[in-house]
């Protein structure tokens, strides 16, 4: 091809990207998406090619120029295309490029700094070479005794040094990696582990038809989300009980939702392991890493299904934002999400509301058609969900900071998703449901909304004398939350609920194991178990022992509510913020703290 | 922002160049106005990194 010859642009057609919103496409639009992340890989790669070139030579540190990479990676794909693509589509390729394209544009980096991320293409090339079975020579980073091949494997070496060289060699499809006098052999198998040699694991789990091949990579140094990492290996049995969670993980998400499991297969390169934290599912992802999902490991295989749906929502709504624009890049945290504790910018917000609009559609799935045992805890996950994303969407339709192609994939969202919302649901999972969501909306807004002053001072001024001053219960959307919490997040409610649903019939579990819940306290079980007398009691003494706690202060709202329509419930869980607010001011007072629930009940027979 | 698509456009326009059909050998020497607005278009998206986090629900009990 000429290199003046015009090349044409990527495109996507609107019936894609409208299958793509409803949570559709399957394999065909990864696919598609797939070829975009090849072409800006690529592109990525041509401008650290220019910014390498204006770069100073003691850049480079004790290697050779990044151009002997990318001639030995031109060798690979002239002898082997498809050995150059696979590393090229390499999740961390493009987290790798991505990070060191940044440093490169910090003009004040100092070379140390810089030298070991320029230096990890020597690294991709070599990997690429390896996998074509070229005879080469080229010296790579060796970080804290580590030298990674990404997709390959890692060498380790004894040393006390953070970064060194090694050179790998290869002739004849043997490849030795030497450090000084010290040498590692890469097995004819590389995927084995051997002497100083951890071998890149790989999952590969069948369903009827459907195979989902992944590489487990607890040893990529980009396979983090905001910066290198060191290997941090998992034992082999733990390697194994990933693989039987993935079996049968993707046997249920392949039979329940098949063209999402299409898409999975077509799109998802590797899973990070991490490890189990009880009661929760951490998991994450980066747009850089098309095709990586970091995922904490579960208990069970339906909490897996649950994870891959949400991360490849991700994953694939991040490959589409490489080519369109659905929204300004706002960073305010502006906005609340029942995800997260934090406030969140929009780009945060599209991204949990795709995500867990994926949740939605695989708990409704599970409920209807999954294990017997997870049927009650999905028709929970189902009504818990599908509220939650359509209320985030019918924020998201209103902000004036998505384009017009952001309204029409929130179109598309809400024409799968709006039918949900009447669908029938037992009447004690939509009771859990709405009760976990008040809760967390309420401990949101007692961590993030400032009461208002003025509210605060003339609220605290009428209590004595029970004068009535008007008070107007403040919207989310009317002020800036703080980043700053105030006060200690706990979930231990929610986690109580989700333990005391996972219980076989006649199964005490949550009796029997809710001490070991972070956070959960005596009045948080009696709540859970439906004692709402003894929950009311119990946070009554805990805001006794520390009138700030904000899980008692909600607490105390959810039981009391449990108890029939109640003023200061209503107050407790619509305004808390400005209920801890008033109470905050008048303990100072030398009338001293009032009792919660009568404040509580005088707030909100202010607010109407 | 927000102004109306009638669906009757034929594609989701991007900035970005194909290259399916360039090596890597022929993109190094790429001097042109499509790779110039490619170029510009991902550097301007590398500058925010988006990056998800979240507890996706709790997990309790082996088995299933």
């Amino acid at each position: 091809m000429s290199v003046t010859e015009s090349l044409p642009l990527h495109h996507l057609s609107w019936r894609d990207f409208d299958d793509l919103a409803g949570g559709g496409g399957g394999g065909r639009v990864v696919r598609e998406l797939r070829n975009v992340e090849r072409s800006r890989r690529l592109t990525l790669l041509r401008l650290f090619d220019d910014l390498v070139a204006a770069t100073p030579t003691e850049s480079f540190g004790p290697l050779p120029s990044p151009v002997a990479a990318l001639l030995l990676l031109i060798r690979v794909q002239e002898h082997a295309p498809d050995k150059f693509d696979l590393v090229l589509d390499h999740p961390y390729t493009g987290s790798w490029v991505g990070h060191t394209i940044r440093l490169l544009q910090q003009p004040d980096t100092a070379a140390e700094a810089v030298w070991p991320h320029l230096g990890h293409l020597h690294a991709l090339a070599a990997a690429a070479a390896v996998h074509a079975r070229l005879d080469f020579e080229a010296a790579v980073p060796m970080w804290q005794g580590n030298v990674v091949l990404p997709t390959i494997g890692a060498a380790r070496f004894e040393t006390a040094s953070s970064y060194l060289t090694a050179t790998v060699r290869a002739r004849d499809g043997v490849v030795d990696i030497c450090h000084g006098a010290a040498s590692v052999r890469v097995p004819s198998d590389p995927s084995a582990d051997a002497p100083g040699w951890w071998g890149m694991r790989h999952l590969t789990v069948c369903a009827d038809d459907r195979t989902l091949s992944v590489r487990l990579d607890d040893l990529d140094p980009y396979r983090g989300l905001y910066g290198p990492l060191p290997p941090d290996r998992i034992d082999a049995d733990n390697a194994v009980e990933w693989h039987a969670l993935l079996t049968d993980a993707w046997k249920l998400v392949d039979r329940l939702m098949p063209d999402t499991a299409d898409a999975i297969a077509a799109g998802l390169d590797s899973i990070v392991p991490r490890p189990t934290i009880p009661f929760r599912l951490p998991s994450a992802s980066t747009g850089e890493a098309f095709g990586s999902a970091i995922i904490s490991k579960p208990d069970d295989p339906v909490s897996l299904g649950a994870t891959l749906v949400h991360e490849f929502q991700h994953i694939r709504l991040g490959g589409l934002l490489h080519m369109a624009t659905l929204r300004a890049e706002d960073p305010r945290q502006r906005f609340y999400t029942p995800w997260r504790d934090d406030p969140r910018p929009l780009p945060g917000v599209l991204q949990g509301l795709y995500a867990f609009f994926g949740v939605a559609e695989y708990w409704r799935a599970v409920a209807v058609n999954g294990p017997d045992r997870a049927r009650r805890r999905a028709r929970f996950e189902f009504a818990l969900w599908r509220d939650a994303t359509w209320r985030t969407l019918r924020t998201l339709q209103n902000d004036k900071e998505m384009t017009s192609e952001g309204q029409r994939f929130l179109d598309g969202v809400a024409e799968r998703l709006g039918p949900w919302q009447s669908e029938p649901v037992s009447a004690d999972a939509l009771t859990l449901a709405a009760d976990v969501a008040a809760d967390h909306l309420a401990g949101w807004r007692l961590r993030h909304m400032p009461a208002d002053p003025d509210d605060t001072a003339a609220v605290a001024t009428s209590w004595p004398a029970r004068q009535h001053v008007s008070v107007k219960i403040r919207m989310l959307e009317d002020i800036a939350p703080t980043r700053a919490s105030d006060g200690v997040w706990t979930l231990a409610r929610t986690d109580l609920t989700r333990l005391a649903l996972a219980a076989e019939p006649g199964q005490a579990l949550l009796a029997e194991r809710w001490t070991t819940v972070p956070g959960a306290t005596a009045a948080d079980l009696a709540y859970v178990q439906g004692r709402s007398a003894d929950a009311v009691q119990g946070y009554r003494a805990e805001l006794v022992e520390d009138p700030d706690s904000a899980t008692a202060w909600i607490g105390l709202g959810l039981a009391l509510r449990r108890q029939g329509d109640n003023p200061a419930a209503r107050a407790l869980l619509g305004c808390p913020e400005l209920v801890r607010a008033v109470h905050r001011k008048l303990r100072d007072e030398p009338a001293g703290a009032p009792d919660p629930e009568s404040l509580a009940e005088w707030i909100d027979s202010l607010t109407h | 922002m927000n102004s109306s698509l009638t669906g009757t456009e034929p594609v989701l326009p991007s900035e970005l160049v194909d290259l399916s059909a360039t090596s890597l050998s022929e993109l190094r020497a790429l001097d042109n106005a499509a790779i110039s607005r490619s170029l510009r278009h991902v550097r301007a998206q590398i500058e925010y990194v988006g990056v998800t986090e979240v507890n996706c629900a709790g997990s309790y009990v082996k088995g299933d």
